[in-house]
């Protein structure tokens, strides 16, 4: 497996688990904090869309940090519908999943400029990659949180640890990404 | 950070940054065992995956869990940095996930629930 196609999986199973999470959140709930003065799901959906936007647009000729890009924006209230929301976060990740898509790890050396700052593509890939899973981890407790004794879990199940670790399940970050999928469609 | 900031619970049955902590530790662990293949039953915990904390709500016990994570992460950077490079498009001890994919994967896991601890932190401050 290329360095290419681990970073890629990696970005669709995180990309999994923030969906199956928003699925099980009500509409009025995407929009509340997690507490006073912290951010809200939506928030959090319209910075990780607004990052990877602004950082996989002409990625390898520009800078990643765009001037129309208004980072402060994305934490506040923007009212968005849920659909609205979700198109959001998909035109975020379309860029990054379509310009990864064109690299090859003879591509990793080269340089990227992010904030004025030089990057070989690697360090911006893994970079990207901490960013998204760090939001994404926060998405999912506040969707937990939201859901109660409610929530389908996104792991392993509590209790069931042993017995995951003694199937030794063939569990690639592509498979995981695909069961939160299947699991997620109504 | 207090112990008892790490002990602190948004709600019944959610996991304190505590409980992070170790569960980060157990992963490195895992990981570790998979990219070379050691026996299972060395974490120095019992237990896997969530282990329930604190035991003793104290600055010494949060400090002997810190130590561990530190541990842990440092055994499995080493073993990390030994592999040769060739050797990471290889398989692993977890079928059908190579050495790479396992290291991008555990790395990315840490920060997952790096951002839920500062959650928790924010969330405990502004009570």
């Amino acid at each position: 497996m290329s360095v290419i196609a681990s970073l890629q999986d990696e970005y669709r199973r995180y990309k999994a688990l923030a969906e199956a999470a928003i699925a099980q959140v009500g509409d009025e709930e995407l929009g509340h904090p997690a507490h006073d003065g912290g951010n809200s799901i939506e928030m959090l959906i319209r910075h990780v869309a607004g990052n990877l936007k602004s950082r996989f647009t002409d990625f390898r000729t520009s800078d990643g940090e765009k001037p129309w890009r208004h980072r402060d924006d994305e934490f506040e209230s923007a009212g968005l519908s849920r659909t609205e929301l979700l198109q959001v976060w998909e035109d975020g990740w379309s860029v990054l999943l379509g310009e990864v898509e064109k690299l090859s790890d003879g591509d990793l050396s080269a340089t990227v400029i992010v904030r004025r700052q030089p990057l070989r593509i690697d360090e911006a890939l893994h970079r990207s990659l901490a960013h998204t899973a760090y939001h994404v981890g926060q998405i999912v407790f506040m969707a937990k949180a939201m859901r109660g004794g409610g929530w389908h879990t996104l792991s392993i199940p509590k209790g069931k640890s042993e017995e995951y670790n003694q199937k030794a399940p063939r569990e690639t970050a592509a498979a995981h990404a695909e069961k939160l999928r299947e699991n997620s469609r109504p | 950070m207090t112990p008892v900031l790490a002990a602190w619970r948004p709600g019944p049955d959610r996991h304190n940054i505590w409980e992070l902590i170790v569960h980060a530790a157990y992963w490195k662990y895992v990981a570790w065992r998979r990219l070379t293949g050691a026996k299972r039953g060395s974490f120095p915990l019992a237990g896997s995956n969530f282990v329930a904390r604190p035991v003793e709500n104290t600055k010494a016990a949060l400090q002997a869990d810190l130590d561990l994570l530190d541990e842990m992460h440092h055994v499995l950077r080493e073993a990390a940095a030994a592999v040769p490079a060739p050797e990471l498009d290889r398989g692993s001890a977890q079928r059908g996930v190579t050495k790479r994919a396992l290291l991008t994967g555990v790395a990315a896991h840490d920060l997952y629930h790096a951002g839920q601890i500062q959650l928790l932190k924010r969330m405990a401050g502004s009570r």
